[in-house]
C-alpha cells in the first residue's frame, strides 16, 4: 500500500498517507481535499484503521464510526433524498426527528459491520467527473478470501472538501435501497411520517444507537 | 384494470387463485400516491408478503441450518472447490447467454474457461483459468430477456425460489432448458444429481451470505420492501454487468443543493 502510495508521489498524496497512517491524531475534517480518489482512499484507510478489529467494543465502534459519518458523509442530505417524495409532506419538527432518527438508524445498521474484517486492502481504481461538482470514485475492496467488493462512492466538493452523498455496494445503492423501504412504511402507515419516525425511534432502541 | 392484467401474467405462472384469495393492493386515486404505487411496482403485494413469510420460515427451519452446518464443518478450501465445480457447471447456460446477448468476448472467455477447468482444473473443482485471467462473469436468460428490450414486470415472490418477476421467472425455465445436464442426467437415471447440484448450490449461496442478511434483516424496518429494492437493484446492475449508470443527476441527491446542509 505504502509503495503504491510513493508511486503516486504529489505532496498531497504524502501528506494525506501520512495522515491515513495516524488516524487517531488527526481528525477526519483535516483530510486534504486534494482530490477525490485521495478523499476516499483516506476514508477508507481511517475506517479500516478505526473500525476494524475485534479489541474494541461495539459502543466504541459506534461512536468512531458516527464521527467519521458526519465528517464525511452529507447524512441530512442523504436523509431528505432518502424521505423523496414525503420530504415535504414532514412538519418542520417531523424533518428535525427524522434527520435525528436516520443519523442513528445509519450508525445502527452500518457500525458493526466493520467488526468481522480483517485483512481488506482498499484500492480506488477510477474517478469519474459527474459535473456540477459531483465524483463518482470507484473502489475495489479486496479480501483474505480472495472475493473482491466493488464500492462506488458519489460525492460533492463543499469547497474546502467533499461530503458523500452516496455509497453504492455492487451497484446497489445505500440511499436507493433505504428510500424505498421507508416509502413502504410510510404507506402501511397511511401515508403518515410520523409512522416512520415511530418505527426509526423503536429500531434505534433495539439497535441501541439513540 | 391495471391489477387485472396483472393477475393474467401470474395466472400463466400458475398463481391465479393464491392471487385472487390474497387480493391485489388496491390501486390509490391521489396521484402522488399513484405515482408511490407505481414506483413500487408490486401489484400482488399481499401474496408476495404471503410467500416472502412462508420462505423466510422454510428458511430458517430448514436452508439457514444446513447453510451454518456447511460453513462450519467444511473447511473454506473444500467449500471453495464446491463453488468451483458448481460454476462449471453452469458454463453451458452462461455461454448460451452470452451468445444470445450477442457478447463474443465473454463467449470466448466462457469457453475457454470450461476446457482449461475441466480438464487442468479436474473436472472444474480448480478455477485455473481465472490465474490466466479469464475471470468468472454469470449470465441468466432473464438478463437476456433484459438486453433484448424486456421489461422486469411486476416483483413476485415465488414459493422456495424467492424474489422474481415475470421475466426473471420465465428466464429460469429457458435456463433449465438450455443446460445439457437437465436432459443428460435423467436419459441416465440420474435425475437425483440434478436436485444434488441444486440443494448444495443453495446450501452454498446461503452460506456465504449468513452474517450479511443476518444484519440487513436485524437493521431493516421493513425487510420485506428492503429485500425488493435489493432484488432489483442486484439485477439491474447484473444487466449491466457491473458497469455505472450512464449519468448520475444531482437533482436526485439534491432538490436543493444550497440549502441541503441546513434543512
Amino acid at each position: 500500500m505504502i509503495g503504491r502510495r510513493a508511486f503516486l508521489a504529489g505532496s498531497a498524496a504524502f501528506i494525506a498517507a501520512a495522515l491515513a497512517v495516524m488516524p487517531g491524531l488527526v481528525g477526519p475534517a483535516a483530510a486534504v481535499a486534494a482530490d477525490p480518489s485521495e478523499f476516499i482512499r483516506t476514508l477508507g484507510d481511517q475506517a479500516l484503521a478505526q473500525l476494524v478489529g475485534s479489541d474494541i467494543t461495539k459502543t466504541e465502534r459506534a461512536d468512531r464510526f458516527r464521527k467519521l459519518l458526519v465528517a464525511n458523509f452529507d447524512v441530512p442530505a442523504i436523509g431528505k433524498t432518502v424521505l423523496g417524495r414525503y420530504w415535504k409532506a414532514a412538519s418542520p419538527d417531523e424533518q428535525q426527528e427524522y434527520l435525528k432518527l436516520f443519523e442513528d438508524f445509519l450508525v445502527g445498521n452500518y457500525a458493526q459491520r466493520f467488526g468481522q474484517y480483517a485483512g481488506e486492502t482498499f484500492t480506488v481504481a477510477n474517478v469519474r467527473d459527474e459535473g456540477e461538482g459531483m465524483h463518482t470514485v470507484q473502489t475495489l475492496i479486496a479480501r483474505p478470501n480472495g472475493q473482491n467488493a466493488r464500492l462506488d462512492w458519489l460525492m460533492r466538493d463543499d469547497g474546502d472538501s467533499y461530503k458523500i452523498l452516496d455509497l453504492k455496494i455492487e451497484g446497489i445503492s445505500m440511499s436507493e435501497t433505504h428510500r424505498s423501504e421507508f416509502a413502504s412504511v410510510i404507506q402501511n402507515s397511511g401515508g403518515k411520517v410520523a409512522g416512520l419516525i415511530d418505527a426509526l425511534r423503536k429500531k434505534a432502541a433495539q439497535l441501541g444507537t439513540g | 384494470m391495471r391489477c387485472g392484467r396483472f393477475k393474467s401474467v401470474v395466472a400463466a405462472a400458475g398463481f391465479a387463485l393464491l392471487a385472487m384469495a390474497y387480493g391485489c393492493a388496491e390501486v390509490p386515486t391521489d396521484p402522488d400516491e399513484r405515482a408511490a404505487y407505481d414506483e413500487r411496482n408490486d401489484p400482488l403485494e399481499p401474496m408476495n408478503r404471503y410467500f416472502f413469510d412462508l420462505n423466510n420460515a422454510m428458511d430458517e427451519l430448514i436452508l439457514k441450518p444446513f447453510a451454518g452446518w456447511y460453513y462450519i464443518l467444511l473447511p473454506n478450501y473444500a467449500q471453495d472447490r464446491v463453488r468451483d465445480a458448481l460454476n462449471n457447471l453452469r458454463s453451458p447456460v452462461i455461454l448460451g447467454n452470452d451468445l444470445f446477448q450477442g457478447d463474443l468476448d465473454r463467449a470466448g472467455t466462457t469457453i475457454a474457461r470450461f476446457f482449461i477447468n475441466s480438464t487442468l482444473g479436474i473436472a472444474g473443482l480448480w478455477d485455473v483459468a481465472s490465474e490466466f485471467g479469464l475471470i468468472y462473469h454469470d449470465e441468466d436468460f432473464g438478463q437476456t430477456l433484459a438486453v433484448w428490450g424486456t421489461g422486469e414486470g411486476p416483483y413476485l415472490v415465488l414459493p422456495i425460489l424467492g424474489p422474481s418477476n415475470p421475466r426473471d421467472a420465465v428466464g429460469r425455465g429457458v435456463d433449465m432448458a438450455m443446460d445439457p445436464l437437465t436432459w443428460i442426467l435423467p436419459a441416465y437415471d440420474l435425475g437425483y444429481l440434478g436436485y444434488i447440484r441444486a440443494g448444495l448450490d443453495a446450501v452454498d449461496l446461503r452460506a456465504r451470505n449468513l452474517k450479511t442478511l443476518d444484519e440487513i434483516k436485524q437493521g431493516a424496518i421493513d425487510y420485506y420492501a428492503t429485500v425488493r429494492s435489493l432484488y432489483r437493484q442486484h439485477r439491474t446492475d447484473e444487466i449491466r454487468n457491473g458497469a455505472p449508470p450512464d449519468a448520475v443527476s444531482v437533482l436526485d441527491y439534491l432538490s436543493d443543493p444550497q440549502t441541503s446542509e441546513a434543512p
